[in-house]
């Protein structure tokens, strides 16, 4: 079966700017968060229309695309570009968007048990922890039946 | 019976910032993604632009032609879904 976009409502996007947290920075045509927050019940309103056109037009908003660069110091030496992290920053707007579509689209996902068991990277109730546990479990599995290990690290530089 | 037990490790350099837009997109519709979202996504991906900014001083904007953007709440989803079945391309 497809995956079926749900429209959302002004009171799930009242909802998701309850959630922002103030201290974060946002991006180029943006508003403050602390403003967004308390003008939320004016304007999920209006975001519903523009959310729920974009989401029944397959349209993301050219001016939510605009995406501000900053080199953040890490340590080192502050004349080696290296030594800078790029953070990216987005339209508040935007967020509140990728929100509601990511909300739809890991429900379709996770229905669906799309994505690969042993994947513990960039999900929510995974960790490192867990794929150290399912790491030592196959040591171990091997040890018992007394079998050999073989293991070997690669790294690709511009693999893809 | 003696068995071999293997591990390969990867680590993808700027991996974000490489993801191939038309090989994500056919992903996607390959676990069922289409019509008007698969062009939601191909709206969401294509002409995205940035720029840097130093103390303030913007500097000309760039349109990013690969990649998914970087601290964005859909990055990392569509990444998983991009390497997702990696590990099917070998059976060691």
């Amino acid at each position: 079966m497809d995956f079926f976009l749900l429209p959302t409502s002004f009171a799930e996007i009242e909802q998701e700017i309850s959630k922002l947290n103030v201290s974060k920075a946002t991006g180029p045509f943006s508003i403050p968060i602390k403003i967004l927050k308390l003008i939320k019940i004016v304007i999920s309103k209006p975001l519903e229309i523009v959310f729920n056109n974009s989401f029944a037009t397959g349209i993301v908003p050219d001016k939510f695309k605009i995406v501000k660069v900053f080199p953040l110091f890490k340590n080192g030496l502050q004349s080696n570009v290296s030594n800078y992290r790029p953070i990216s920053l987005l339209s508040v707007f935007n967020i509140i968007l990728e929100k509601l579509m990511y909300k739809r689209l890991i429900k379709f996902i996770e229905k669906r048990n799309l994505i690969y068991d042993k994947q513990f990277g960039f999900r929510s109730h995974h960790s490192t922890e867990h794929a150290i546990l399912s790491i030592v479990d196959k040591i171990q599995e091997t040890i018992e039946n007394g079998e050999f290990l073989f293991w070997s690290i690669f790294r690709f530089s511009q693999s893809l | 019976m003696e068995n071999f037990c293997s591990g390969v490790f990867l680590d993808f350099r700027k991996a974000y910032d490489k993801v191939n837009h038309d090989i994500l997109l056919s992903k996607l519709d390959h676990y069922g993604i289409r019509g008007n979202v698969k062009e939601w996504f191909v709206s969401y991906l294509n002409d995205k632009r940035q720029f840097t900014s130093i103390e303030n001083t913007n500097f000309e904007e760039e349109t990013m032609s690969c990649g998914v953007p970087q601290g964005s709440v859909l990055g990392p989803l569509l990444f998983l879904t991009y390497i997702n079945g990696i590990s099917n391309c070998s059976n060691v």
